[in-house]
């Protein structure tokens, strides 16, 4: 029993347990800072977003009042505007993923519409009664929307709606349907959302661009053999020997395919990988893994490799439109050249190592989504006349005609003008050839990596 | 009397690792970019982490206040002379260096994307590849330009954020983001190419949204969107 140690040992013990004891207070009370400092800025996203809603939802109403166009204009741009606001302050809310892509799809393309129709008010084009009949839905659909998140805001105004609550229920990894946690005042708003019917237009971001089916898919279907063999001969030699050739995946989707690899021979590390369609047995794409270490050619002598590479393919009048470099590998986008009309839409990326001139990389979706046999257009303006919608000031070096995608995922037959602005930097305008609209602007880029364009 | 002397140890422990156990922590967000050439009249962060190191070092006297005024500049002066760089004043590569701060970005990172996607700046890449060597260390190659460009993907989405920052930072969309590991771990040069091949245009996931690991627990409701393929140890799908 006790010594004379006692009480020194219980005084260290004591002033121990109190100098941990501030510093843990310390921390729980810089973590209960940190928690507040949270909860405030879901709170701030959220108010946001209710106000944003609201906007559109007035905006929308003032829209199908609205007579003339310009004042559209303003409501539209309004929509627009105040869509994309509500949709960036959405996504900063903890909520369930299913909850967060439904109502931030009902937004993004509330928005795009808007937006659309905007563009093609600026062109002339008045609200046809479908557009007034898709805007008054909208608009209910938006109120909807709208009363649910004050029921919410409301709640959220008595401080009884608990982020910290909301975000554990959304991470919980449960099966949707035992999910009924009625906690979660956003699961009642994601169920009205998903009744919304869907926007039927034109714009980047609608439904029918994900629903785009592939035009170059040609050809019979292959079985695996065939595919093998396929694969087997498009890979470079320096792929082809000493190597192992393996199938690693199927492809299902929007392309059904199969996915091969290249193994050294009877190693585990993979040299290259090989994507191939099962309709057609085309070649979707190639990388090949390896690293280049330097450069001893230039992008023109690059250009030039993946131009012959390309044409022992079967691939004929491809031209590079473009080049680009990083890691002494050159990047080439070529577009296939028809009666002197480039057709971007129909894009085969080559990647060439800048060290030996070997192709490291073959890209062809663009290819085969847009591919088709086109009849060339003749132009119904002639390039004097497109001329004159550009600016006066940019200096013109090179005219010429192209098929370009447009945002929607369409084609636009121009004139291209490539030039200069007052203030020295390269331009390049899209004309079309059929209106004498501006289509396009794109600005490029030139540095030592070689030419983009924004 | 050891009895108490135990129960107490037991409370002290208990309270350390209580503390120890939720770390705050904040992404070095200056770590994350190639480091500025600093040089008088420069300001901000950057500069107020050359005059801490200074500082901690014995260099540097005046206040921390991100200014880089005279005192700064002998400082560095200083500094830069007793490590045999030369003395200019300015707060360059090699001096970032030796104040033990080696640029974050290789090289590789400053060439400039392809603007195939909306997705254009060069910092994006440096984003990109952030996320990638997180999220797809030790995966093969493709399975890298994959990830990358599942997240493209997600940006041209009605579904989700319009912006490529909006993508990687939306709440829980990737672990590696809500733990923290993207800043912790420097991309190494192919997780850089990764993220440029995606930027390109390479999507060898053919139009996915969602990628997992099928031998780590994940939601359910995960499962029930349509699988693409399988690269590496990662599911894709839409």
């Amino acid at each position: 029993m006790g010594g004379r140690w006692t009480v020194p040992v219980i005084v260290l013990l004591l002033a121990v347990a109190l100098g941990s004891a501030y510093w843990g207070y310390t921390h729980y009370d810089a973590r209960r800072d940190l928690e507040i400092a949270v909860a405030n800025s879901y709170q701030n996203s959220f108010y946001s977003l209710v106000d944003s809603i609201e906007k559109i939802e007035v905006s929308l109403a003032k829209a199908l009042v609205a007579n003339g166009m310009s004042e559209n204009v303003r409501y539209l741009a309004t929509v627009w505007q105040e869509a994309m606001t509500a949709q960036a302050n959405l996504s900063q809310l903890p909520l369930g993923q299913e909850t967060l892509m439904n109502v931030a799809k009902f937004l993004t393309q509330s928005g795009d519409y808007a937006y659309m129709l905007m563009r093609s008010h600026t062109l002339g084009k008045t609200l046809s009664p479908k557009d007034r009949e898709q805007l008054q839905n909208l608009r209910q659909q938006v109120t909807l929307l709208g009363q649910n998140l004050h029921e919410v805001q409301a709640k959220a105004g008595q401080g009884q709606l608990r982020w910290a609550e909301i975000e554990q229920i959304s991470r919980k990894k449960l099966p949707s349907d035992t999910k009924s946690l009625a906690d979660d005042p956003f699961t009642k708003i994601n169920d009205g959302i998903e009744k919304f019917p869907t926007l039927i237009y034109d714009g980047p971001f609608s439904d029918h661009v994900e629903q785009k089916q592939p035009k170059g898919l040609t050809g019979p279907e292959l079985d695996e053999a065939e595919a093998r063999k396929k694969v087997q001969a498009f890979l470079p030699s320096s792929l082809k020997d000493g190597t192992d050739l393996e199938k690693a995946a199927d492809i299902k989707g929007k392309i059904a395919g199969y996915n091969y690899v290249v193994r050294a021979e009877g190693e585990r590390g993979i040299l290259a990988t090989v994507d191939i369609s099962r309709k057609g047995g085309h070649i979707l794409n190639m990388i090949n893994f390896r690293s280049v270490d330097d450069a001893s050619m230039d992008l023109e002598e690059a250009g030039a490799k993946a131009t012959e590479f390309l044409a022992s393919k079967g691939f004929k009048n491809m031209v590079p439109t473009y080049a680009m470099r990083a890691d002494n590998i050159a990047v080439i986008p070529f577009a296939p050249e028809i009666d002197d009309v480039l057709i971007y839409p129909d894009l085969i990326k080559v990647n060439v190592a800048l060290d030996n001139g070997e192709v490291v990389g073959y890209e062809a979706l663009g290819y085969i989504m847009s591919h088709h046999t086109r009849e060339i257009p003749k132009p119904k303006i002639s390039a004097e006349e497109a001329r004159a919608a550009v600016n006066p000031e940019l200096q013109i070096s090179s005219t010429r005609l192209a098929i370009i995608p447009t945002e929607d995922l369409k084609e636009a037959f121009c004139y291209e003008f490539k030039g200069v602005s007052s203030d020295n930097e390269p331009y390049i305008v899209y004309v079309s050839a059929e209106t004498g609209e501006e289509v396009n602007i794109l600005k490029v880029i030139v540095n030592e990596e070689g030419t983009t364009t924004i | 009397m050891r009895r108490l002397a135990l129960s107490l140890v037991a409370i002290m422990l208990a309270a350390m690792l209580w503390g120890l156990a939720e770390p705050v922590r904040v992404p070095d967000t200056a770590e994350a970019q190639a480091r500025p050439t600093l040089h008088w009249g420069s300001t901000g962060s950057n500069v107020r982490l050359v005059q801490w190191k200074l500082q901690s070092w014995g260099y540097y006297r005046g206040p921390i206040d991100g200014v880089f005024g005279t005192q700064t500049s002998q400082a560095v002066r200083r500094f830069q002379a007793r490590n045999g760089l030369n003395a200019d004043g300015l707060v360059g590569p090699s001096t970032w260096a030796a104040l033990g701060f080696g640029s974050a970005a290789p090289a590789a990172a400053r060439a400039r994307a392809v603007a195939s996607r909306g997705v254009s700046r060069s910092e994006n890449v440096d984003l990109l590849a952030r996320v990638v060597a997180a999220e797809a260390e030790g995966e093969p190659y493709s399975g890298q330009v994959a990830v990358a460009a599942t997240i493209l993907n997600r940006v041209r989405n009605p579904r989700f954020p319009n912006s490529l920052n909006g993508v990687i930072f939306q709440r829980h969309a990737f672990e590696s983001v809500t733990n923290g590991l993207i800043w912790r771990r420097t991309p190494s040069a192919t997780s850089y190419r990764a993220a440029r091949d995606a930027l390109n245009g390479y999507d060898p996931t053919y139009g996915a949204i969602f990628f997992w690991n099928p031998s780590k627990p994940v939601n359910p409701w995960i499962w029930s969107r349509s699988i693409i393929t399988q690269i590496g140890s990662h599911v894709f799908a839409r």
